[in-house]
């Protein structure tokens, strides 16, 4: 990105005041050190700031360090709305409603995996569905499912797929709030109903990590996080609410921009289509994107249930023996009404994130009581290559509405890199550096190789230093299975 | 014209833009969808479809059309697990806008015949276009992968 137009604020904060563009409401901030704004495409500009223009907008429309060009609002891209008079924008929540990251923790050493690793992964590769076209891990009647986008991955808990601990370490209790049936189509549920418990395709993983000692950097809090010893294992889990969620974004994509015109909405990107928060359309797209954010829980907590079930089989020992428990479970594509601090007076915002990671910090009052102390676990996740990032929630970024990254960003187009990579190169390649990969498509593996993305320690390094979150361990993969 | 499809580079970098040119709608649409059959399919050549059915859909300009059409087909492959194919129609044009009234062949999903390169997830608005020329018409669309 040309530096044409941006103020520094900061090491790593850029600011795009409002004479940048017309209709600008607030400025447009930037997260990132000069390394990341350098690479970071020339879009990002035009779409954080056309982003500035939504009703409502209060101080700034953010993007993070992660950030690259979207649809609507880039990748990285945070708006804080007054609900009272401003909108609800299906653009800045993106069509993979909560996409989000789960991470496991295990008392399971790498020394006990050596060995294992192959049929560990292969096991894990046949038991969850992976790629286009697989039948989810379970049959939902219609009532069941209306259950489902009502209680999340509580209904998981009702049903023996969940442990109580699990439900308390995942964001808002893994059930959110003003979720009504009511407001999915029939299209929703088609695609939706059959696709529970999958992992999809593209960017979407699981994988095998260990956290080594040497690469935690806050042996406190790490163990607040559940890394106690050296060379532990950890599965993480990226994914979100899969066909379901992209119809819903479909659905009231379409129906906001036949509304705009009669709210007097106007926007530069029909992606940025919206609705007044409080009107009919906004309300119903509100209940379906919590919908679609309960249904994104489970099937995060339906995943993590089959890793136990087969770390049990290949460990011929216990879920509970093997001490596999949530560490935290992360949304990545939300809009929540959040209580935040505008002009000294405490204001409820709709805050929307897309492909950005809400950071509470310590003392928060909606952290589960296990992290109040310490603040929340960000996890960022990298690609097969690099590994990954656990990170913590910290109380200077309340002018991110304490929101940090997501994952490392990609650079390079898929096209691009499938010119540049083969998939069964890499796959040998990785191999050859202990990162054993199962994929149910090596074109789409070589679309998703680590050069593809940004320097995911430069990303960290800049959600660092922008106080935006704390890098508290860094996590290698060993073994990935992808659609 | 070079009527077809090719895949754009520096329009999306998470997702894939693609480029139609055809001297029809109906040949738009025909094309569009077996774009996106080639990037969906990495062994297209084994689309066989078994039936064929109706496809109507209506919209208000020929980029929603298309937009709607595409989406369908995302619609099908996930709720019913079918590739599919447009296999002719006709578009109706009015005041109110454009009404597609035509035949899709599909082929249901098998995991033994069909390897596939990545999922298509939705259509986007994002660059979405279509365009009459003196000699045909051009669109782009950007596919969520």
């Amino acid at each position: 990105m040309q530096t044409a137009g941006l103020t520094k604020i900061s090491d790593c904060l850029y600011e795009i005041r409002t004479s940048f563009k017309k209709g600008m409401r607030v400025p447009a901030r930037i997260y990132g050190s000069d390394a990341i704004i350098a690479g970071m495409d020339e879009a990002v500009k035009e779409q954080i700031t056309n982003v500035c223009m939504l009703p409502g907008i209060q101080r700034y429309a953010l993007c993070m360090p992660d950030g690259h060009s979207g649809y609507g609002f880039p990748i990285g891209g945070v708006a804080a709305i007054d609900p009272s008079e401003g909108v609800i924008s299906p653009g800045g929540i993106g069509f993979d409603i909560n996409c989000g990251i789960r991470l496991l923790s295990t008392s399971v050493r790498l020394e006990e995996v050596e060995g294992n690793v192959t049929k560990l992964i292969d096991r894990l590769f046949s038991r969850i569905p992976a790629g286009v076209g697989k039948d989810g891990m379970l049959s939902f009647s219609k009532k069941d499912f209306d259950d489902a986008m009502v209680k999340g991955a509580r209904w998981a808990l009702e049903r023996g797929y969940a442990e109580k601990d699990d439900i308390d370490a995942i964001e808002d209790g893994g059930c959110m709030q003003g979720a009504d049936p009511k407001c999915i189509s029939s299209r929703a549920y088609e695609r939706g109903i059959g696709q529970m418990g999958t992992l999809g395709s593209g960017n979407h993983f699981l994988e095998i990590q260990v956290a080594k000692k040497e690469h935690v950097y806050d042996d406190t809090i790490a163990r607040e996080f559940g890394i106690v010893h050296d060379n532990q294992i950890m599965v993480m889990i990226h994914c979100g609410s899969r066909g379901f969620g992209h119809q819903v974004a479909t659905d009231y994509l379409q129906k906001f921009l036949s509304a705009m015109p009669k709210y007097g909405l106007k926007m530069p990107d029909r992606e940025l289509a919206c609705a007044p928060f409080d009107s009919k359309e906004g309300q119903e797209y509100y209940r379906a994107m919590n919908c679609a954010i309960n249904i994104a829980f489970l099937n995060r907590q339906l995943i993590a249930h089959r890793v136990r079930e087969v770390f049990a089989e290949v460990f011929n020992k216990s879920p509970r023996e093997l001490g596999i428990r949530t560490v935290y479970d992360v949304c990545h594509n939300t809009a929540k009404l959040e209580t935040h601090e505008i002009d000294g007076k405490e204001t409820r915002l709709l805050v929307h994130r897309k492909g950005a990671t809400r950071a509470f910090p310590a003392g928060e009052k909606e952290l589960p009581p296990r992290y109040r102390a310490a603040g929340q676990p960000v996890i960022i996740g990298g690609s097969m290559e690099s590994g990954s990032l656990l990170l913590v929630g910290l109380e200077s970024a309340k002018d991110a509405f304490y929101t940090t990254a997501h994952g490392s960003g990609r650079v390079m187009s898929r096209s691009q890199a499938k010119k540049q990579f083969r998939g069964d190169a890499l796959q040998k390649e990785l191999l050859g550096k202990g990162i054993y990969i199962r994929t149910a498509s090596l074109s789409g593996l070589a679309e998703e190789a680590g050069a593809a993305y940004k320097d995911i320690d430069e990303v960290g390094r800049s959600a660092e230093m922008a106080g935006l979150s704390k890098i508290i361990a860094r996590l290698f993969p060993i073994g990935n299975i992808k659609g | 014209m070079n009527t077809g499809f090719e895949i754009v580079d520096g329009l999306t970098s998470a997702d894939i833009a693609v480029r139609i040119c055809a001297h029809s709608i109906e040949e738009l649409l025909a094309t569009a969808a077996f774009a996106m059959l080639k990037i969906l399919l990495a062994n297209p050549e084994e689309f066989n479809p078994e039936l064929k059915q109706r496809i109507d859909i209506e919209a208000e300009s020929m980029e929603m059309l298309l937009y709607r059409f595409l989406d369908e087909l995302v619609f099908l492959k996930d709720a019913r697990k079918l590739l599919a194919l447009f296999d002719g129609g006709t578009i109706e044009h009015s005041v109110e806008g454009y009404a597609l009234r035509g035949v899709i062949a599909v082929d249901s999903i098998d995991a033994a015949r069909h390897r596939f390169n990545v999922d298509i997830k939705a259509v986007t608005l994002h660059g979405l276009s279509c365009r009459k020329q003196p000699d045909g018409y051009i669109a782009q669309v950007v596919f969520d992968v």
